[in-house]
């Protein structure tokens, strides 16, 4: 393991362990409160939410459309000035765009504003465009459409790969590096839009899919007729549909940032360094190793609460995985809370000036990095551990949710007992990577 | 984890140190040097390619003790905010720091290896670097970078203002010599 973090130039102390002990204790008690706590049928999945055709309106005017369009267009284009033409060093505001804005940026931007990805997607835009221009549909491409069958497995294939950039590769960040990433990304969207039309962005672009995951969690949904309603994040959640791939994303997502906490252990690093190890493969192979576990434990607590509520396994598969997306977004606040205020505001300097050419295009250029915000580590420290409690919270009462919608009553508390273990082992794990490292 | 407190303080630190006319307060500095260095001093200084370096009585004492002296076992580094007043007045050019992280690079290998230096908010940490091959560390976070080519060690000194874990890093090599927790 290379332990260069990306960019990260700081990481968080470790959480003190009393409050690690206060959020392991509410874990538990919260968990068994709902369980016990039972309401007697689905109680999400039917809620409709609060019409607003009014925002609806003013948010689906062609106007805000293309501004939004234009601002996702603008800001990647930058970003490529910077990725061509910029130096090959950290200054380069490339790193911090794909690693922090994007990578990090995305939950933020989905949780508070819905699923506003997809317009700023700037894939969609060039194609949308050039659809345009060429006067034939854009939803429909040389080879018609991408079969449902795929779900979003090429989506899962790329953000493989990214977090094995992201986290693994050597070099990681040397433009080389992620220029060779961006290639490959760039043409299985460019190639994919072409044969399949704008829905493959839907399977195949891993920012996409990752921000809309997390869109579920904002109070932003459509209803009838498309408008655009208000609801309890629970209920947007219940929304989700799950689709092949979606649990390998969401083990993805869950197992590399697991992962890139013990990889980050002083006590993990040193024993990679000791000695020619292949470093490379053993954080490889750790790293899949994690993904898989998710996989493999949510796999086995899907299939005992079928067994248990007399439901045929098959075909279950997605059922409970709404409830592992707050556990989602539980980790990667705990995880990228810090990252996104520190290199979110140094990636804003560098932008003004992409190429290294004494620039100020966005004013920004002469601002410092403000760390003020770095000096109350006990505030941090309860929101990292507060974030991760959370979304348990959360992901237990989708759990239970799920259980109903699925199994009767009577059935549906010890069906759920299986993810709850599972939950419970997730955030204690994601607590201690906090607390060890 | 940061070395154990040397049991002797090696001979040839003794004579380093007695070119400053304030041996125990300048050695009080180089227990404290080594307290927090220690184990990874892999002395280059005793190599007759290396010229004298520009003389602090950190970097002297923390170069230049043979390993034997310093055992690699380790307590964690003393967070007392200065070892000693005396130290700021051996050398004007170069003020003590309270924490020294000695970094040697030596047949591909960097020391100290992946280790956690603790300090406090507001204490001065001083990085330093020799190398048998051009080389740079960096500070992370701090974006403080010390250059070091054969024979020709380098350091820099900060001030640790901002809580944190930062890593301090090797450039070309991309190893990890410590880790610096600021809390």
């Amino acid at each position: 393991m290379i332990p260069l973090h990306g960019l990260g130039g700081r990481q968080d102390l470790p959480l003190p362990f009393s409050v690690v002990l206060i959020a392991a204790a509410a874990t538990l008690i919260i968990s068994f409160l709902v369980l016990w706590w039972r309401w007697p049928a689905a109680r999400y999945a039917t809620v409709g939410g609060v019409p607003l055709p009014r925002l609806t309106a003013a948010l689906d005017s062609p106007a805000l459309r293309w501004l939004v369009r234009a601002i996702g267009l603008g800001l990647a284009g930058w970003a490529l000035l910077a990725l061509l033409a910029g130096p090959d060093e950290l200054i380069n505001p490339i790193f911090g765009y794909v690693y922090v804005w994007v990578w990090v940026g995305l939950v933020p931007i989905s949780l508070l504003f819905g699923p506003v990805w997809r317009t700023l997607n700037p894939f969609r835009t060039v194609h949308l465009v050039l659809a345009r221009l060429t006067k034939i549909p854009h939803d429909v491409g040389a080879w018609g459409r991408f079969p449902a069958a795929g779900g979003v497995w090429p989506a899962v294939v790329l953000l493989v790969s990214f977090v094995w950039l992201e986290l693994v590769a050597p070099n990681r960040t040397t433009i080389a590096m992620i220029m060779m990433w961006i290639a490959v990304y760039v043409a299985v969207q460019a190639v994919g839009g072409l044969l399949f039309g704008s829905g493959w962005y839907a399977a195949a672009d891993p920012f996409e899919v990752y921000a809309l995951l997390m869109a579920k969690l904002s109070v932003w949904g459509r209803g009838q007729d498309r408008l655009i309603v208000a609801r309890s994040p629970l209920a947007n959640l219940a929304t989700l549909n799950p689709v092949p791939g979606t649990v390998g994303i969401v083990a993805v997502l869950l197992g590399s940032t697991a992962f890139d906490g013990f990889s980050n252990s002083t006590s993990w690093i040193r024993w990679i360094q000791a000695g020619d190890k292949p470093a490379v493969w053993i954080a490889t192979v750790a790293m899949v190793g994690m993904i898989t576990l998710v996989v493999v434990s949510y796999q086995v607590a899907v299939y005992l609460s079928c067994r248990l509520t007399g439901v045929d396994p098959a075909g279950q598969l997605g059922t409970y995985i709404h409830s592992l997306v707050p556990i989602v977004l539980g980790y990667v606040t705990a995880h990228y809370l810090t990252l996104i205020v520190f290199e979110g505001q140094r990636t804003l300097i560098l932008f003004s000036d992409p190429i290294n050419a004494g620039w100020n295009v966005l004013g920004t250029a002469h601002w410092q990095v403000g760390m003020g915000f770095f000096a109350y580590t006990t505030l941090i420290a309860m929101l990292q551990a507060g974030a991760v409690v959370v979304g348990h919270i959360l992901g237990v009462i989708a759990a239970h949710d799920r259980a109903l919608a699925i199994a009767p009553p009577t059935k549906a508390v010890v069906g759920q007992i299986p993810m709850l273990a599972i939950m419970i082992g997730y955030t204690l794990g994601g607590l201690w990577l906090l607390f060890a490292t | 984890m940061c070395p154990a407190p040397p049991r002797r303080i090696p001979p040839s630190t003794g004579v380093a140190l007695r070119r400053f006319s304030l041996p125990t307060a300048v050695a009080a500095t180089a227990v404290a040097a080594v307290l927090l260095t220690g184990c990874q001093a892999d002395s280059t200084a005793g190599s007759p390619t290396v010229p004298p370096p520009p003389a602090t009585a950190t970097t002297t004492a923390a170069a230049t003790p043979d390993p034997a002296a310093t055992p690699p076992s380790a307590p964690s580094a003393p967070s007392s905010p200065r070892p000693s007043a005396a130290t700021a007045r051996s050398k004007a050019a170069s003020p003590a720091a309270d924490a020294t992280i000695a970094v040697t690079i030596a047949d591909g290998k960097v020391r100290p290896n992946a280790e956690d230096v603790k300090v406090k908010q507001g204490q001065t940490v001083r990085v330093t670097i020799r190398s048998d091959v051009d080389e740079s560390i960096h500070v992370h976070g701090y974006d403080k970078t010390a250059k070091a080519s054969p024979g020709e060690p380098g350091e820099v000194t900060f001030t640790a203002d901002v809580k944190g874990v930062f890593e301090i890093e090797t450039h070309e090599s991309a190893k990890l010599a410590a880790k610096l927790i600021v809390s």
